[in-house]
């Protein structure tokens, strides 16, 4: 009761205050004006230490609210206003960078009044501005990094345990499948969002102009984070700021535009972001007969703030794909469109001082067209035409509520209803048939599969954040996840982590979780035969780490890992060519089902504390996943023994300049050939990834300028990836090489050469 | 209006501002003349106390007779002996022995007789109606038997009993315990009794025997009836429960040098300046606004956020205020 009369004179006094405070204020004394605000109820919690007798108010503010009128007043003196804890606003001097986040920034009930520690371990914080001390080396300043087609989510790759191919956006991350992190954007969970789908999904869906940052989880993630195994990649959207703002990029591989203002001084806001891909534009220009590759996407929100507590959004996210793409001898033909729309409203609150959530209506429409023929002599001829649709309706909702003495409890559930539909169809004639377990063992197959599956998804989670005696703090957490599309695939999810405060500079922390992912309505594998939907698999993590403050220049961390999986989903591979078009109609297309899988791991990293112009970063990673198949272990084609990723970044006031290295163990591949005493039409192999491609490396590099001008900040770059041309080996292309003894031939490919970009953006 | 003591004032000034500034006395004879005026202070003011003290205790015999008589006439409850302040986690009380156990809630007044517990993970902070602080560990039950006495039935319980008007008894099966203007905690688990003095002193009886324990000392009382003493220290890791109910003082006007002098108190960690600029600085800052709901160290850097300085906690434990990302370069 108490509560309610609480939050009642808190909703009270946020409407009345405004028309109370229509007064003028220019020529007051701040002080005077900050004490008339507190008699009016605002928690203003200031000192004589900053805000001293005889500061007058120099010019008249215009915000909407007290506290936005408050920070204008106090901007003439370096001050500002920051949220502080149990709802009070602190004034503190603007360079500061330390504390809780700018009100302004929070205008948003749903950031964290009070910092966040964080007890986890394997997080990392991916942000434009500077980020928390919890920033190892791998939080990248996503705007300065050398990254493909200013790609967010490629970023990812260069934290510690991520492995990429290079030419995917996918990573990765500690031993797990690329489809084993959760993306999600402001709340909402993505449904594979990248471009080119299925043509190695070389770019996200994730416009970089529409994003604040990244929070990524390498390993043991919170309970509030559920159904995916690996990591989570939880994308803070960029908040429009309520006023004019304009910007438009052009590169070599996008051009995008958004446009953002706002009325009622700030207390709406509007966003609109647009980008399209120039892959096929560059192709042309390159005189690469390969096809059309052409994808966009669109962002849109529209925002309300009714009061400091509470605000509502309207957002939608489209991405559109076209393709047509064909290999060099037009063996290969492939046509897809995709249409990705999701459209959500969240409502965020503060009902509280101290309790704080959102809750999330959503509703996406994924619809995918692809077909296809091959016919590569010797080898395979045949054709598929693959159509899906999902509609997903969804309603989450998460509430955290800050106990005194640094407890946190956090609560949620989240509730999906999801409607399919597949068809499916192929024909495919196979010349030859590889000897190993899960590879087609007819010559001739024809499949056509339709489906309707329709099913719901019930999640509920509580996590407790507790500040033990001494130097302990804990985090103890309980998830449980029900998918109805399989049966028996009820889950619960304990979680654990502890932080121990060894000394000031050294932290120590421990997590422990079980975690369980579900095939969701869109993953279900029709193109390699699967017509019901697999239980849950489960995967239990266990990470140990340290890290230590060297100083005030630099952060090291280390973190040891173990992921065992139980009854891991059957999953479908090319043994040797996995950059084929259409994969499934290849003869090495594998079905692998593995009893049970193992990854572990040591990750160290060095970090600078971002306190200069130069900012760098170093990690090693030692790693290793294998797969159980009747009691036989097998790398899994991702693995990678030795890992080592390193960056510089130096800014000036006009100048960025980046450079980003990554080196490593090269993927393992399979021993194939046809054996000379043999059939003709039998590829044998070797032992499954017993041999690797030679080690990946390369050097990005990326150098910005930015010029002031009455028009506006024009920004202009050039950026190189792989700069050294190094010819890293991504897989082994097959064929036979028809003639007099019809010779199978082998061949290991480069994955992408030396790529130069050069681009130009203007905020306005 | 007469200019006389302006006269007198300026008079005082002449006199100081021609004898210039002193040489420093060496430590060792300050430090006897401080005692020595503490002793002859302590003297007068315990004297001046004692006449404070009847005339107050003839004005409230009165208002208790009359406030007794009231209550009696209306049937109402017995007077409060506490009042529940900050807590964390599960709390139930109920008013006597026999009733129905209820959750607590903050300010809830608590009459003589009230029985508490706290639940695990839960911690109850108390001001007793004297002044003093009585704080509740985890997994502890007590009854509030005066404004001055408390029984321990099981758990543990922390005492501050700076502000308070009189000594405070905690009674456990094992003994009692009277502080001397102190910070203690008892502890009674288990047929067992420890006592550990944070700061001052205690006397601990049990049976017929007497022990007095000092700061940085921990008494323990075997059920067999032995005890042991050992060691504590005041800023050891085992006291941070007492932090999470602390109660925070209205900073309202208060000088940054007061709060930070609470902050050692709460944490038993000893403050330090990164130069005399920096301590002059917490002097001459006045804070305004509320902590109300923060625990010590949150409070304070929350403050500090408001000002141009910046807490350490340094290797040894202590905490240093210097100068926000400038070292101690404060002028």
């Amino acid at each position: 009761m108490l509560d309610l009369l609480r939050t009642a004179a808190t909703l009270a006094l946020f409407f009345v205050v405004p028309a109370a405070w229509a007064g003028s204020w220019q020529g007051q004394e701040l002080e005077a004006v900050i004490e008339s605000l507190r008699r009016d109820g605002l928690p203003v919690l200031y000192s004589s230490g900053l805000v001293r007798s005889g500061m007058p108010v120099r010019a008249e503010p215009t915000g909407a609210t007290p506290v936005v009128r408050l920070g204008q007043a106090l901007e003439p003196y370096g001050l500002s206003v920051r949220a502080g804890p149990y709802g009070s606003i602190l004034v503190v001097r603007s360079e500061s960078g330390a504390g809780p986040a700018p009100v302004a920034a929070a205008g948003s009930a749903s950031h964290q009044a009070v910092p966040e520690l964080i007890v986890t371990t394997s997080r990392y914080q991916m942000q434009r501005q500077p980020v928390l001390p919890v920033a190892t080396l791998a939080n990248t300043d996503l705007e300065r990094l050398p990254d493909l087609g200013d790609d967010p989510l490629r970023a990812v790759g260069r934290l510690p345990g991520a492995a990429s191919n290079g030419a995917s956006a996918k990573t990765n991350i500690r031993g797990g499948g690329n489809d084993e992190a959760l993306v999600a954007f402001d709340g909402l969970r993505l449904f594979n969002p990248f471009h080119l789908k299925d043509f190695q999904s070389i770019f996200s869906s994730i416009d970089p102009a529409v994003i604040e940052g990244l929070n990524v989880y390498t390993g043991a993630f919170p309970v509030n984070y559920g159904d995916r195994l690996s990591g989570v990649i939880d994308i803070e959207s960029f908040e429009p700021p309520g006023t004019p703002y304009r910007a438009l990029a052009l590169s070599l591989f996008n051009v995008a535009g958004v446009i953002s203002d706002g009325w009622s001084d700030g207390q709406g806001s509007w966003l609109l972001a647009a980008r399209r891909g120039n892959l096929d534009l560059v192709l042309d220009l390159a005189g690469q007969d390969v096809g059309k590759p052409r994808y966009s996407d669109l962002h849109g929100q529209v925002a309300w703030e009714f009061s400091e507590q509470f605000k509502l959004s309207a957002n939608a996210l489209i991405f559109d794909d076209n393709i047509v793409v064909f290999d060099t001898d037009r063996e290969e033909e492939a046509t897809a469109t995709y249409h990705d729309s999701y459209l959500w409203l969240r409502a965020d609150a503060r009902p509280t001082e101290n309790l704080t959530g959102f809750t999330l209506f959503s509703y996406a429409n994924l619809t995918s067209r692809r077909a296809g023929t091959g016919d590569q002599p010797g080898l395979s001829s045949g054709s598929l035409q693959d159509l899906r649709s999902a509609e997903i309706i969804g309603l989450a909702t998460q509430w955290s509520l800050d106990v005194r003495g640094g407890h946190r409890l956090d609560a949620g559930a989240e509730f999906r209803q999801s409607r399919g539909r597949y068809d499916y169809a192929d024909e495919v004639t196979f010349d030859v048939v590889f000897d190993t377990p899960g590879a087609p063992t007819e010559t001739f197959r024809s499949r056509n599969i339709s489906l309707a599956p329709e099913g719901d998804y019930y999640a509920a989670y509580l996590n407790a954040r507790m500040l033990l005696s001494g130097d302990w703090t804990t985090e103890l957490g309980m998830r449980w996840d029900h998918s109805t599309l399989a049966p028996g695939s009820g889950a619960v999810s304990p979680r654990a982590s502890l932080l121990y405060q060894l000394t000031s500079d050294t932290q120590l922390r421990a997590s422990w979780g079980r975690y369980w992912q579900s095939q969701g309505i869109d993953e279900l594998a029709v193109n390699d035969g699967e017509t019901t939907f697999a239980r849950p698999e489960r995967a239990d993590q266990f990470v140990l780490g340290i890290e230590q403050a060297l100083g005030r220049a630099a952060t090291a961390r280390v973190e040891a890992y173990t992921k065992n999986y139980r009854n891991p989903r059957a999953r479908y591979e090319n043994l040797l060519n996995s950059f084929a078009l259409l994969p499934e109609l290849k003869p090495d297309r594998l079905r692998i089902s593995a009893d049970r899988a193992t990854a572990r791991g040591i990750e160290a990293s060095i970090r600078s504390r971002r306190e200069g112009p130069l900012d760098w970063w170093a990690s090693y990673t030692w790693s290793e996943v294998r797969d159980n198949i009747d009691g036989v272990r097998f790398r899994r084609s991702w693995d990678q023994t030795n890992a080592l990723s390193a960056g510089v970044m130096w800014s000036s006031e006009r100048w960025d300049l980046s450079a980003a290295a990554n080196f490593r163990t090269g993927w393992p591949t399979t021993q194939a050939g046809i054996a000379e005493d043999g059939p003709e039409n039998l590829v044998t192999t070797g032992p499954r990834n017993a041999e690797r491609l030679g080690n990946y490396a390369t050097l990005d590099l990326r150098a910005a300028r930015r010029f002031q001008t009455s028009a506006g900040l024009v920004s202009v770059f050039l950026e190189v990836s792989n700069s050294l041309n190094r010819r890293n080996e991504c897989c082994v292309e097959y064929d036979i090489d028809v003639g007099d003894t019809d010779k199978f031939v082998l061949d290991r490919t480069q994955s992408l050469p030396l790529l130069p970009s050069i681009g130009v953006t203007w905020q306005f | 209006m007469s200019n006389e003591p302006r006269r007198e004032m300026d008079l005082l000034g002449r006199i100081v501002r021609a004898a210039g500034r002193r040489e420093t006395a060496p430590p060792e004879i300050r430090d006897r003349a401080f005692a020595a005026a503490s002793a002859t202070l302590q003297i007068k003011l315990r004297s001046r106390q004692q006449r404070t003290l009847w005339r107050m205790a003839a004005a409230a015999a009165v208002l208790a007779a009359v406030g007794i008589g009231f209550l009696t006439l209306q049937g109402g409850q017995a007077l409060p002996v506490a009042q529940s302040d900050q807590f964390v986690g599960e709390a139930t009380f109920r008013v006597d022995g026999e009733g129905s156990w209820a959750p607590l809630a903050r300010d809830r007044k608590l009459p003589a007789g009230s029985q508490l517990r706290t639940g695990r993970g839960g911690r109850v902070g108390l001001i007793l109606i004297q002044g003093a602080s009585l704080r509740l560990d985890e997994l502890t039950d007590v009854r509030l038997t005066s404004p001055s006495r408390v029984e321990v039935l099981a758990g543990t319980v922390y005492v501050d009993s700076r502000a308070a008007g009189e000594t405070i008894e905690v009674v456990t099966p094992v003994g009692v315990t009277r502080d001397v203007g102190t910070q203690f905690e008892v502890r009674y688990r288990e047929r067992a009794q420890r006592v550990r003095v944070r700061e001052g002193a205690v006397l601990m009886q049990v049976g017929s025997g007497e022990f007095r324990g000092v700061a940085g000392e921990q008494l323990l009382v075997s059920p067999t009836g032995g005890v042991q003493r050992a060691g504590i220290a005041a800023n050891d890791g085992s006291w941070e429960w007492v932090q999470l109910v602390a109660r925070a003082p209205d900073i309202e006007n208060m000088p940054l040098s007061t709060l930070l002098e609470w902050l050692a108190r709460e944490t038993g960690r000893p403050v330090r300046y990164g130069s005399d600029a920096v301590l002059a600085l917490t002097r001459s800052t006045i804070l305004h606004g509320s902590i109300r709901n923060l625990p010590p160290l949150p409070a304070v850097q929350t403050v500090l956020a408001t000002t141009d300085l910046e807490l350490e906690i340094l290797s040894d434990g202590s905490l240093l205020v210097r100068g926000r990302g400038r070292g101690d370069d404060i002028h």
